[in-house]
């Protein structure tokens, strides 16, 4: 018996043993994904381009348009964005989504070196600034040179917050060390993924040095950063920095509408869109149609592209503009909502409509300003000249979807014109040349990204009237949003120290360095 | 390890040692009989056994057995419940008569534990609790799981109370790990572990989503009470430390029914049939109906020109869903929905009255038939079968929902020769739905129609709109404005018929699980047993959305597949010896092995819009859209070999040590293989002090004592990164998470004591557990900051400690000849702390379980270091702080610490941020309680559950509550009221003072809309969970044996009828207080997301045996 179980033991535990582990890490091998490392830096293009381009689409209508009164969100009680309601989440959401944006690109960017792949290298830069300038230009000082590293062996995850102005200073560089491979004019080995430029070099050249332009004049306030210098030497030498020259450049991603292609408001319907919740706002419509005793006499050409007229005859019975008042009580809600006007479903929920980056008539428009505050030859004259072509531009650029709306809207050259004389935008009739200019730019930024709240908080325009019902934020438009709780909890000595130099606490009320309220203190 | 090579090792096996078995001894065969006391009543089912075998029977009819009996000093032993083991030596009689004297101090009791092995309770070192076939069987619903709430101190069951299939997550003492996923106590059904889990079909939660998650129950839901002898249920980790690391929260044993042993064929018949009531209705307001103007303006839910209007008088459309409008009166007339003529388009005006059906009327009787046939034979000689097959139809209390279920059950016991037994159990399920409900606060469950529909319409209104045809494009597109329907898409309100009989949730779920084993005598007290199990779930799923419904104008369809394989093999030679020291030292060692494979597939494909309405399949694409694909598949393998050495001296001192030693796949070559220990040990006290003697009430009195550690791995792939995919042809982004390579298995390290107790002839008994358990090295992704280049990082990190006392008590007051009474009560406590994160984790903090746990970012579940876990946090009112005061009328000076700040419309003042805590979701304790009453061939009994403490948020009473709907918003309408609280005085923005609040609400509406039930309010919408539940009640009648003896062919007739959920007292308003959430596949407690209504059920059952 004691030779079986001896000849049993050893039969039983051997091959157990021998065959225990032999094939695990085949097993542990997984058989659904892409080890990381294993790809061309072109597979990450697509994801960033388009899906980069729906954030986009999404934070304007979210974000931007309820922060700037573009829209509000008087519906229901289960949105209050309008009202400053806005929470950690929402913070810790838009806080990732630039940041894994900017990561992406970064991975496209490091592939790129390894592949030599010069011209993904540009446009992984350009992106890089793109997505990041977003981020700080939301929250301040953010990590920027130890940004990304968890990521690589031995890399910190305690990055250390950059100075928003290091930041802008970092940006600056990339965008420079992108336009110096651009002008090398590398070629762009799989065109058919761009569908912004066709991987056309000079194009985002374009785009790279207009973002230039546009972070520049973010940054124009703070005089140590001789933004307007910088300004004046880019318009100077156009073979180094060409800029945008017509809406041809803009960039905008086109969406073809057939899937995956298909834009952020592919299917979404009416009521999700506007017609239950988000309705335009009083300021909008101050801002673009003309009342004579309390008759509406003119409209900007743009605002039946973008928006629609309230159907119902009962609510609406003069068939009139009306806004929400952005920023309301609940009380008043019911009240003030009846009636009013909507975002145009027609033009933007299509499985084609694009995404906007950047356009054309904003750098006209910072070109006016330039002009008009001198930093560039040519004073007031000038400033009108790039003020009309931007004005020119931005209708021009909305012209094109007119058709698409509900009842089909032209804007001709005429009607350009007729809206250049008109109160709303005539430069001559102006009181201040610079709020004219800001308040275009403003009309001009609607659909693009968050920069119309950029601007505002850059240039105090439009002076908007904060509702009653914003409590939520002490009745303070937010100045920033704050740093999510994770950032607070993983790597809180670095956060607190950014929270500090910025001077203030991790809430909605603290300026960024850039904003007119850090640099005139209101 | 493959399948095959698996195969072949087993089977080498075999053939080495049927080599070995000697040849077979000589027989002979013995006759009896069984009595009871009275030495003339035959005891009927009496376990025969040769002693040192296990060779047995059972006896017949009339008390008779008879048995192939070998050796050369037979012994026989004979046991029947309540009667002490008698052993009886054979000597040379031919015939045995035995009389069986009543056991009043049993403690002998068998229990199964780890590995399948059955162990006398009384030597067990930790705790394990029983629960037999009869409390689970008899009582039908659609999860077994149901009837063992409550009778074992410490485990937990949570649901979110959305399906018929109603899953349930199961815990033992608490959540041990950081991945909320990663509690639940592992299932075992006759020594094979088994899947309890199911696969998410979408990943969203159940608020606000309108790709919500159905339940389409979970693995261990699918069981069939039938088929189950009886379930152990191990609680701590000594007591699973040899199942190793799949068993680290504990597990539940369940034993499967096996044919008789006596000689013969039995035909047993159990049908039943069930009635499900839903029940525990919100608190409806039946004074005013809808409107939003508080009344101001006639109800109109047409828009009437006056040549439309019967008295020639247009009228414009005022409706709302809310119920802040006029006062029901049946003298008012008023255009309802009903008012329209579909025919004629005739209007008639109709009374202002509620309808009392608006919300109930949805819900009809549910019937669940249950027929079970079971058929089992015994050649009496070691060789039994049994043959089960259980029909179960379900129609659920909504329409057009429910399930059935068909299941085969298969065992099969042979003695293949004196030496080799042969033992195999085969079990096919398969559970069919044309429609699970979809659940959750969104427009895909049918409630949510229900929630925001009109008190002055009758659900009839309803029906008619779905069955007449008329929710269709034309009113979809009207979007409301021009009056067609009930239908608002804008609002996002859908018709609860169309989403029932439209909206369908399929599923076909085949399941084979079962097991063959072989058990060699080798030698006097060594045996191998050699097992292989498998556990095989196939299902396929379909989910239909025609046009026209939430977030999707096109229509949706998806089919998914998920396959779930597990196979395990297994060796355990044991070797026994308990003759040493005159019998003095027990001894038994057991080295064992197992080889565990996984393997898990599922494939989903989801059309997000379809070329042609109410045309599902995968191909009906309109041009330029893509469907959307995942496919996953994971493999993992664990090896493990273990032993157990168990000592036990005079039958007083017990001592079991464990070793186990686990491979996992899951881990680097350098971490996957890990070891770990356990001990336990017990004594009986009052054997070891002697205590019987100057005690004489003591009859039975043990001490234990366990200490366990057991290691864990972790999920297939988590140790390199991998791309994520994209929609984008080849195009790919990184992935959330960074991963650690050299990441270290986990740890749970568990002490438990325990104290075991009977007294005055057992009539009294107790069972005192208490219980640290500790997990640390756990492997879970801590967040990092985007920023860093990841959401997270997989590594080991943190601490999580539970401590509890369980109690278990029993009493028999009366045991008499005709009646019997006993009870027993069982109470637990567990406290969880977190006690540690990663390491430069800022403790000020939350670590929030999973993103899903939260209601829109209004309500969340945190947990915070050094504290419990799983705590509600949202907003309340505002309140004074500590040493305010405000001046009354008289002049005197009131503390006003605490109140609610009210502003100047008369309405408190909500946080700012949801960062108020406002309750924990884990009770402080929970008991329950079961009567049993028996008087001659009658029994009753009563079960009971309570738990006292714990919160929940409910969205269902937000929901209801700030529309109007409920009792609790009409005090102050119309004229407003005055909220208790104080105002604060300020200068310059700074308050300087308090001043007790005067200010009449300025609208009521407003105050209960926006303030007191908006959802934003956590602490007004979170209620206590504590309750008491009598759970169920059941009334049996056996037929006496001499009637069935009578009728020739009856052995057993019995009937019963059972009733659960008789009452809940509870302060949680809305249906149940044991409520969670659904989000992907897990059950989140503390948040109430529009669960169906509880049930009351009412049933009976027959139980025939031929």
């Amino acid at each position: 018996m004691k030779k079986i179980n001896k000849i049993l033991t050893s039969a039983l535990i051997v091959p157990v043993l021998a065959a225990c582990t032999s094939d695990f890490e085949e097993i542990n091998t997984n058989p659904n994904k892409t080890l990381v490392g294993d790809i061309k830096a072109s597979a990450m293009f697509e994801p960033i381009l388009y899906n980069g381009a729906k954030v986009w689409l999404n934070y304007t209508w979210f974000w931007n348009d309820e922060l700037i009164q573009f829209t509000a969100f008087t519906g229901g009680t289960t949105r209050s964005e309008h009202r400053y309601s806005i929470t950690e989440q929402n913070w810790g959401s838009v806080w990732d989504t630039y940041s894994r944006y900017a990561n992406n690109i970064n991975h496209m960017y490091d592939l790129s070196l390894e592949q030599k792949d010069r011209s993904l290298e540009a446009v992984a830069l350009t992106f890089r600034v793109l997505f990041m300038s977003n981020l700080t230009d939301m929250f301040g000082d953010i990590p920027y040179a130890e940004a990304f590293q968890g990521r690589l062996p031995g890399g910190t995850k305690t990055p250390k917050f950059d100075s928003q102005k290091e930041v802008y200073e970092q940006m600056f560089a990339d965008l420079d060390s992108a336009n110096a491979i651009y002008a090398t004019n590398p070629v762009f080995l799989k065109p058919e993924l761009d569908g912004m430029y066709g991987g056309s070099m000079e194009k985002w050249r374009k785009f790279n040095n207009s973002l230039y332009l546009r972070l520049l004049c973010r940054v124009s306030g703070r005089t140590e950063m001789n933004a307007g210098s910088k300004i004046k030497s880019i318009l100077n030498d156009p073979s180094t920095y060409p800029v945008f020259a017509s809406n041809e450049d803009n960039a905008t991603v086109h969406f073809s509408g057939a899937d995956p292609y298909l834009s952020e408001f592919a299917i979404t319907n009416e009521g999700n869109f506007t017609s239950s919740g988000r309705k335009l706002t009083e300021q909008l419509i101050k801002m673009t149609v003309v009342t004579e005793n309390d008759v509406q006499t003119y409209q900007d050409p743009r605002l039946p592209v973008i928006g629609k007229k309230n159907p119902s005859t009962a609510t609406n019975p003069s068939n009139v503009w009306k806004g929400t008042v952005a920023g309301c009580t609940q009380e008043e809600q019911s009240t003030v909502d009846r009636g009013t006007s909507w975002l145009n479903y027609k033009v933007f929920c299509r499985p084609d409509a694009p995404g906007f980056f950047m356009d054309y008539a904003e750098v006209q428009f910072i070109l006016a300003e330039a002009a008009l505050k001198g930093w560039i030859d040519g004073g007031e004259a000038k400033a009108k000249e790039y003020y009309t072509a931007a004005v020119t531009a931005s209708l021009q650029k909305w012209a094109e979807f007119g058709p698409l709306s509900e009842t089909p809207v032209t804007i001709a050259e005429a009607d350009i014109n007729t809206f250049l004389a008109s109160k709303l935008a005539s430069w001559d009739l102006a009181t201040s040349k610079e709020e004219l200019i800001a308040h275009q730019k403003y009309l001009a930024l609607f659909w693009t990204g968050m920069e119309a709240y950029h601007e505002y908080r850059r240039t105090g325009y439009p002076v908007l009237t904060i509702g009653a019902g914003t409590s939520f934020n002490d009745f303070i438009l937010p100045t920033r949003f704050a740093y999510p709780n994770t950032t607070m909890a993983t790597n809180s000595a670095n956060a607190q120290e950014a929270l500090k130099r910025m001077g203030g606490e991790n809430n909605m009320k603290t300026p960024v360095w850039w904003s007119k309220k850090a640099i005139s203190g209101n | 390890m493959n399948l095959s090579s698996n195969l072949k090792v087993l089977l080498s096996f075999l053939v080495l040692f049927l080599a070995f078995i000697p040849a077979m001894a000589q027989d002979r065969v013995v006759r009896g009989t069984v009595f009871e006391t009275d030495g003339a009543t035959p005891v009927i089912g009496a376990n025969v056994i040769l002693k040192g075998t296990v060779v047995g029977t059972t006896t017949d009819l009339d008390g008779a057995f008879n048995l192939k009996i070998s050796g050369s000093n037979p012994v026989l032993v004979f046991q029947f419940i309540g009667y002490a083991r008698q052993e009886v030596p054979v000597g040379t009689q031919q015939v045995i008569k035995v009389i069986l004297q009543e056991d009043l101090v049993q403690v002998d009791e068998v229990v199964v534990t780890a590995l399948g092995l059955s162990r006398e309770q009384k030597s067990l070192g930790y705790s394990v609790s029983k629960v037999d076939s009869e409390e689970l069987t008899k009582t039908v619903s659609g999860n077994w799981l149901n009837a063992m709430s409550g009778k074992v101190a410490g485990l937990v069951f949570d649901q979110a109370s959305s399906s018929p299939s109603g899953s349930k997550r199961v815990t033992l003492r608490g959540d041990v790990s950081l991945n909320y996923g990663s509690n639940e106590a592992l299932f075992v059904i006759d020594g094979v572990p088994v899947t309890s889990g199911t696969t998410a079909n979408s990943s969203s939660s159940n608020y606000a989503a309108a790709d919500a998650p159905i339940d389409f129950g979970n693995g261990a839901s699918d069981i069939n009470p039938d088929d189950i002898a009886s379930v152990s249920v191990l609680k701590g980790p000594a007591a699973t430390a040899l199942y190793g690391s799949r068993a680290a929260n504990g597990a539940i044993i369940i034993t499967t029914k096996s044919g008789r042993k006596d000689k013969g064929i039995g035909v047993t018949v159990n049908s039943s049939i069930t009635f499900d009531r839903a029940g525990y209705f919100p608190d409806f307001q039946k004074e005013y109906g809808n409107g939003s103007d508080l009344g101001e303006n006639e109800y109109s839910m047409w828009e009437l020109s006056s040549d439309m209007a019967p008295d020639g008088i247009a009228t414009p459309r005022r409706y709302s869903r809310y119920t802040f409008g006029e006062k029901y009166d049946p003298t008012k007339l008023r255009y309802l929905y009903a008012s329209k003529n579909w025919e004629t388009n005739e209007y008639t005006k109709l009374p202002w009255v509620y309808q009392d059906d608006w919300y109930t009327g949805l819900f009809q009787t549910g019937i669940t038939k249950s027929n079970t046939v079971t058929i089992d034979g015994s050649n009496g000689e070691g060789t039994n079968t049994r043959l089960s097959f259980t029909d179960l139809r379900n129609d659920w209390i909504m329409p057009n929902t429910g399930f059935q279920r068909q299941s085969v059950s298969l065992s099969f016991h042979s003695k293949i020769n004196q030496y080799i037994k042969l033992n195999a159990k085969v079990n096919y399920y398969r559970k069919q739905s044309d429609n699970m409900p979809g659940g959750g606060y969104d427009e895909t469950n049918a409630m949510y129609a229900l929630v925001w529909g009109q008190p002055v319409n009758s659900i009839k209104e309803w029906k008619k709109e779905y069955f007449e045809g008329r929710f269709n494009a034309i009113n979809w597109e009207a979007q409301g404005e021009n009056g067609n329907g009930l239908v608002f898409p804008s609002a996002n309100s859908y018709n609860p018929y169309r989403t029932l009989y439209e909206e369908l949730n399929s599923q076909n779920r085949n399941r084979v699980f079962g097991s063959v084993g072989l058990t060699f005598d080798l030698a006097k007290g060594l045996t191998l047993d050699l097992k292989s199990g498998l556990d095989w779930t196939d299902e396929f799923r379909t989910q239909k959305k025609p046009y026209y419904t939430t977030d999707h104008p096109s229509g949706f369809y998806r089919e998914q597949n998920t396959r779930e394989y597990e196979f395990n093999s297994d060796f355990m030679l044991r070797y026994e010896n308990n003759e040493q020291f005159d019998n003095r030292l027990g001894f038994s060692a057991m080295i064992g092995g197992n080889s565990m494979t996984s393997e898990y597939y599922n494939n989903r494909i989801s059309l997000s819009q379809l070329d042609i309405d109410g045309v599902y399949h995968l191909s009906n694409l309109p041009s330029g859209i893509n469907p959307d694909i995942y496919t996953y598949r994971s493999k993992k393998m664990i090896n493990s070999l273990y032993g157990l050495v168990s000592l036990s001296w005079n039958d007083t001192y017990f001592l079991d040590l464990t070793a186990r030693n686990d491979w996992s796949s899951t881990l680097a070559p350098k971490y996957w293989s890990f070891f770990y220990p356990s001990a336990a040990a017990s004594v009986l006290l009052d054997k070891a002090l002697n205590l019987q003697e100057s005690l004489s009430w003591l009859d039975f009195m043990k001490l234990r004592v366990s200490w366990a550690n057991v290691g864990n791995g972790t999920t297939p792939y988590s140790l390199d990164q991998y791309y994520g995919t994209t929609s984008f042809p080849g195009g790919y982004v990184l992935p959330g998470a960074i991963t650690d390579p050299l990441i270290k298995p986990e740890n749970v390290e568990s002490w438990e004591l325990g104290l075991e107790g009977k007294f005055l002839q057992n009539r009294v008994s107790f069972d005192l557990a208490i219980y640290d358990n500790k997990s640390t090295n756990q492997i879970t992704t801590v967040d990092l900051d985007q920023i860093t280049g990841a959401t997270g990082m997989k590594i080991n990190v943190g601490e999580v400690q539970n401590r509890g006392i369980e109690v278990l008590l029993n009493f028999v007051p009366v045991r008499s000849k005709n009646f019997n009474w006993n009870f027993d009560v069982n109470w637990s406590k567990n406290r969880n702390k977190l006690v540690s994160l990663a390491d430069d984790w800022d403790p000020t903090v939350p670590w929030q379980t999973d993103m899903g746990t939260t209601v829109g970012s209004r309500t969340f579940i945190y947990s915070y270091v050094g504290q419990e876990m799983h705590v509600i946090y949202g907003r309340g009112y505002q309140q004074a702080p500590e040493g305010s005061t405000y001046i009354d009328e008289n002049g005197n000076e009131v503390d006003a610490s605490g109140m609610d700040i009210v502003n100047a419309s008369g309405y408190p003042v909500l946080d700012g941020s949801p960062t108020r805590k406002i309750g924990n979701v884990n009770p402080d304790w929970r008991a329950g309680m079961t009567h049993r009453f028996s008087y001659k061939n009658l029994s009753l009994s009563a079960s009971f559950s309570a738990q006292y403490g714990g919160n929940a948020f409910s969205v269902t009473n937000f929901s209801l509550s700030y529309q109007g709907k409920l009792k609790n918003s009409l005090e102050g309408r119309n004229d407003g009221l005055v909220h208790p609280g104080v105002n604060e005085v300020k200068e310059n923005d700074v308050v300087v003072g308090y001043t007790k609040n005067t200010n009449v609400t300025s609208s009521i509406q407003t105050y209960y809309n926006s303030n007191v039930w908006n959802r934003d309010n956590t602490m007004n919408n979170t209620f206590d969970t504590s309750f008491l539940k009598l759970k169920e009640v059941r009334l049996d009648y056996n037929v006496p044996a001499r009637l069935l003896r009578k009728t020739g062919f009856l052995q057993k007739a019995g009937v019963g009828v059972f009733a659960t959920n008789l009452f809940c007292w509870t302060d949680f308003p809305q249906y149940d207080p044991e409520t969670g959430m659904l989000n992907g596949n897990q059950i989140y407690k503390g948040i109430e997301v529009m669960s169906f209504p509880m049930t009351r059920s009412y049933g009976v059952n027959v139980n025939l045996s031929f």
